[in-house]
């Protein structure tokens, strides 16, 4: 049993430090990536001041940081494979970055791909774990089966004993005390067995578990990249569905004005045709105003339909970029958003406003009223007076 | 001369590469290498149980 604890501790251990390890590993290439995005920002602001190839800095660059890492390390001799990745995916990322700003589409691309990457070391764990079964069952449980045979022996002997003990049944040499300490020892024995045996499915278990929860990982990773992958194929469609949309839309706009150009030459021959048999005013008139608006709306279609029938790339690309937008373009172009407590300041703003508003209006209102008022009974007062005036004299 | 790098998230903070002087980007990047030599010697002793 010590002996199995030593074994299960020393496992804990190395499983803890090699996870431990692999998300420090994870990490580690994070930092790189963003390093290298910062590097690279440097770069292209060198690069502009000097007037200089940002794609040529950036190959030089990476030609630089492909050589960054010590190989004399520990680290990298224990751990070099999962350094080449990394490696690796960092130096694919940068040129992914330098060659181009990544879309949507991409991006899931991306994302695809570190998941296969994920279901790759789930796989690993699989052949691991079977590889460190394979070696518990030749190391453990054959050291352990030989443990329970021996014990089986013991017990075999020991009950032979018991059995001669109890035939012979003699009271002066304890024969049935014996008998019933040996059996006791028996049964304790067997106990150790029942328990190294429980022990040991315990342990297989445990393998197994193992690599049931990555196999399930793997699963759950396989349905992720399916979800992907159809949101994927559902913007491609997407993308097909609005081009078409774009295109139809274009053709019915260059059917417009071709369809326009056609009625206006019309118009002109007939203009032209009537003008001639007119009389000279009219043909003044034809020749100083109809004349030169009608060049100018002929060198506007004219142009309208060059710019529709030149600039078919420029358009396709930009449709596309609309289709697409990038997360950081749609924020920006959004601009940012007013907060809570901004826009609750604003009504509190307006209420107060609103309030001294209604004071205002009140106090005039009460003012106009009361002056009224004072003017009325000043009159009455008046009235009163010369009405009393008028009494005493009469 | 064009390209755009974007956003980049680091510490919950976010910065646009684009947007930023030299001056500020060596002060970024000088973060990002201590982190760099802390993960390094974190991998080393992890490497060497």
């Amino acid at each position: 049993m010590e002996y199995n604890e030593k074994v299960e501790t020393i496992d804990e251990t190395q499983n803890a430090s090699k996870e431990e390890f692999m998300q420090t590993l994870g990490e580690l290439g994070e930092v790189m990536g963003k390093l290298g995005m910062v590097s690279m920002a440097i770069v292209k602001t060198k690069a502009i001041e000097k007037g200089e190839s940002f794609t040529k800095a950036v190959e030089d660059k990476i030609n630089a940081a492909s050589e960054g890492i010590d190989k004399n390390s520990k680290a990298y001799e224990k751990y070099k494979d999962e350094i080449s990745k990394v490696k690796a995916d960092y130096k694919t990322a940068y040129e992914k970055i330098a060659s181009h700003h990544l879309n949507k589409q991409e991006k899931i691309q991306l994302e695809i791909a570190a998941l296969q990457g994920k279901m790759e070391m789930c796989y690993a764990d699989i052949r691991m774990v079977n590889e460190e079964k394979a070696e518990y069952v030749e190391d453990n449980s054959t050291t352990m089966k030989e443990e329970i045979s021996d014990t089986n022996k013991e017990i075999a002997g020991m009950k032979k004993e018991i059995m001669k003990r109890v035939k012979r049944g003699s009271m002066e040499q304890g024969d049935l005390e014996e008998a019933s300490r040996l059996l006791n020892e028996c049964k304790e024995k067997e106990n150790n067995i029942i328990n190294i045996t429980n022990a040991d499915k315990t342990k297989i278990e445990e393998f197994d578990q193992r690599a049931i929860n990555s196999e399930a990982e793997i699963m759950d990773i396989e349905n992720k990249i399916a979800e992907m992958k159809e949101f994927s194929r559902y913007l491609e469609d997407e993308k097909d569905r609005k081009t078409n949309e774009i295109m139809e839309n274009r053709d019915k706009s260059l059917a417009n004005v071709k369809s326009s150009k056609s009625l206006f030459e019309k118009a002109k021959m007939f203009l032209s045709k009537t003008f001639t048999s007119s009389t000279a005013k009219t043909e003044k008139f034809y020749q100083n105003t109809l004349k030169p608006m009608g060049a100018k709306v002929n060198q506007f279609i004219d142009e309208k339909i060059e710019s529709l029938l030149g600039s078919d790339d420029e358009m396709y690309k930009t449709s596309i970029n609309e289709i697409v937008p990038e997360e950081e373009q749609f924020k920006e172009e959004k601009g940012p958003r007013k907060s809570f407590k901004d826009l609750w300041q604003d009504a509190k703003d307006y209420g107060t406003n609103l309030k001294i508003g209604v004071k205002e209006k009140w106090m005039d209102f009460t003012q106009e009223l009361s002056d009224k008022a004072k003017e009325s009974y000043e009159k009455d007062v008046q009235k009163a007076n010369k009405k009393d005036q008028v009494e005493m004299e009469i | 001369m064009d390209k755009n790098l974007g956003i980049l998230m680091y510490k919950g903070k976010m910065y646009n590469l684009d947007n930023m002087n030299e001056e500020e980007l060596e002060i970024l990047k000088g973060s990002l290498n201590k982190d760099y030599q802390n993960l390094t010697k974190k991998l080393n002793i992890l490497a060497t149980i």
